[in-house]
C-alpha cells in the first residue's frame, strides 16, 4: 500500500459530502482498498440512521400549541391549512403548508365580484389589490371589497401563472412572441431584470417554443413555453420578487391544469401544464436544479 | 410585492417540528425531565424567533433557530451548575443515553450534521466555530459513539462488539 493513510476526520467529511471534488477519488480508492475503513464508514452511516430513527417521531408530530407564545399561533393552522387559489371556474385548490386563510376568504369574495368584469378589468383589479393603488386615473372605481385584497408574492405569482397559462400557453396559434431560434435568454433577461437562461427540457421530452413577457410587478414576468410531441404545453413563469424567501416546490392540481410553484431568494417560479401533478413535479425539480436564473442583475 | 409577518410565521411553523426534534435530541437524558426541558427550550426559542422577526432578521432561519436553542441550552446547564462534559461511564443501553454521554461540543456538532443534515459550513455558523472544528468534533463524536453503542450492545447481551473500539483521531 503506497497511498497515505486517510484519517477519520477526512472519512467523516467524505460521509457528510464535505470532501472537495479533487480529493473524492483518492478517498473512494482508499475505501475500496481498506475494508476496515469502509466498515467504519458504514458503521457511522448506521449511527446516522439510528439517531434519525430515534427522533423521527418528534419531527412528524405537530408542535403542541403550548410551545407557541400567546397569540402567536394563527388560528388558520388549526383549521384547514392551505393557500387557496380561486377563480370563477374551478374549485378552490390548496397547497400544503401555506395558510393565508383569512386573506383567502377575502380573495374568494373579491374574485367572485371580479368575475363579472372583463379580463382587462380583472387585471386592473389585481393591480389594485396588490398595490392598493389605482393603476390609472378615471374609469369606473373599484368596489370597496377589491381594495382589501392583499396577495402574498407566491399567491400573486400562482394567479399570474394560471392566467398566463390560460391566455398564452394554451393559445394554439401564437403562444410566444420570441421564438426559440432568437435570443430568448437575452430578451427575457433585459425585460425581467434577471440573468435568465432558457433551460432545454428536450431530455424530458419537451422542446422550447419560445418566450414572452407578461405583466408583473415590480418588473414584467418572463414566460418560457415548452411543448411535448403530443401537443401538451408547459409554461414556466419567472418573476422578480425582491425579498421573496426560498421555498420548496409545491404542486397544485386544478381541474384541467396543474401548477408547481417554488422560489429562490428574490425569484419566484411557477410551472403550469396539463393536469399531471407527478410529471409536473418532475419537470419542476429538473428546472429547479437547473436554476434558470443565474444571478440578479 | 407585499411581504408581511404572516409569511415568516408560516415559515416558522414549517420549521418548528424539526426544531423541537433537535431540542429533544440535544437535551437527550441530561436532566431529570428531559422532555419537559426540551419543550421549554423549543418554546423559548420560538418566542425569540417571533421577536427577532419583528425586528427583521436576514439570516438563514434554520441556522438561527439552532444557534439560539443551543445558546439557551447552555444557559440552562450553566444555571443548573451542570458540567458541559458529562461524567463518563454512566451510559445506558440506548442511543439517547449514548448521546447524553457525549461532551456537549461533540453532541451539538454531531446532531447538527447527522440529525439536521446541516453542511459543515452551516453547522460552523450555528456553533460560531471554524468549519474545520466542526469536522473534528463530528469525527470525535462518531468515534466516541461507536464505543458507547458497542459497549451498550455488550451490556445488552446482544453480542460482542464487531471490532475493538477506535478512539484514535488521525489528522
Amino acid at each position: 500500500m503506497t497511498a497515505p493513510t486517510i484519517g477519520d476526520v477526512e472519512l467523516c467529511a467524505w460521509l457528510d459530502g464535505e470532501t472537495p471534488p479533487d480529493r473524492r477519488a483518492a478517498i473512494e480508492e482508499w475505501l475500496r482498498a481498506t475494508p476496515e475503513a469502509a466498515a467504519r464508514v458504514n458503521n457511522w452511516r448506521r449511527q446516522n440512521e439510528i439517531i434519525r430513527g430515534r427522533f423521527a417521531r418528534i419531527a412528524a408530530e405537530p408542535v403542541p400549541d403550548s410551545l407557541w407564545p400567546d397569540g402567536a399561533r394563527r388560528e388558520a393552522t388549526r383549521g384547514q391549512p392551505g393557500i387557496a387559489l380561486v377563480n370563477e371556474r374551478d374549485a378552490p385548490i390548496q397547497v400544503e403548508r401555506f395558510d393565508w386563510q383569512r386573506r383567502v376568504r377575502r380573495l374568494r369574495l373579491a374574485v367572485a365580484a371580479g368575475g363579472a368584469f372583463l379580463a382587462g378589468a380583472a387585471v386592473a383589479l389585481l393591480i389594485v389589490g396588490a398595490t392598493g393603488r389605482l393603476p390609472f386615473a378615471g374609469g369606473k372605481p373599484p368596489r370597496p371589497i377589491e381594495a382589501t385584497v392583499i396577495a402574498s408574492p407566491l399567491e400573486t405569482l400562482a394567479r399570474n401563472a394560471l392566467d398566463a397559462h390560460r391566455t398564452y400557453v394554451r393559445d394554439a396559434s401564437r403562444p410566444v412572441e420570441v421564438s426559440a431560434t432568437a435570443d430568448v435568454a437575452g430578451y427575457l433577461s433585459r425585460r425581467v431584470g434577471l440573468e435568465i437562461a432558457a433551460p432545454a427540457l428536450d431530455a424530458e421530452g419537451a422542446h422550447l417554443l419560445g418566450a414572452r413577457v407578461t405583466p408583473g410587478d415590480p418588473s414584467p414576468n418572463g414566460l418560457l413555453v415548452y411543448q411535448e410531441p403530443g401537443g401538451d404545453r408547459y409554461g414556466l413563469l419567472i418573476s422578480r420578487a425582491p425579498g421573496l424567501a426560498p421555498s420548496d416546490i409545491h404542486v397544485v392540481e386544478r381541474r384541467t391544469s396543474a401548477l408547481a410553484i417554488w422560489s429562490t431568494p428574490g425569484v419566484g417560479y411557477a410551472l403550469t401544464g396539463p393536469n399531471d401533478p407527478a410529471r409536473l413535479n418532475r419537470l419542476a425539480r429538473e428546472l429547479a436544479t437547473r436554476s434558470p436564473v443565474r444571478a440578479a442583475r | 410585492m407585499i411581504r408581511d409577518q404572516s409569511d415568516q410565521r408560516t415559515e416558522l411553523e414549517r420549521l418548528a417540528p424539526e426544531l423541537r426534534r433537535f431540542a429533544r435530541a440535544l437535551v437527550a437524558r441530561d436532566s431529570g425531565d428531559p422532555a419537559r426541558d426540551a419543550e421549554a427550550l423549543t418554546r423559548d426559542t420560538l418566542a425569540r424567533a417571533i421577536r427577532a422577526e419583528r425586528q427583521g432578521r436576514a439570516r438563514d432561519p434554520r441556522v438561527w433557530l439552532r444557534a439560539t436553542l443551543m445558546g439557551l441550552n447552555r444557559a440552562r446547564l450553566k444555571a443548573r451548575g451542570a458540567a458541559a462534559t458529562p461524567a463518563p461511564g454512566n451510559a445506558g443501553p440506548g442511543v439517547t443515553d449514548a448521546l447524553s454521554a457525549l461532551p456537549l461540543d461533540q453532541r451539538e456538532a454531531l446532531l447538527l450534521v447527522a440529525l439536521e443534515g446541516f453542511s459543515y459550513a452551516e453547522a460552523a455558523e450555528a456553533l460560531c466555530v471554524p468549519r474545520i472544528t466542526v469536522g473534528a468534533r463530528v469525527a470525535r463524536a462518531r468515534l466516541a459513539l461507536e464505543t458507547l453503542l458497542d459497549a451498550a450492545r455488550t451490556v445488552d447481551g446482544r453480542g460482542k462488539p464487531s471490532h475493538p473500539p477506535h478512539l484514535r483521531l488521525i489528522k
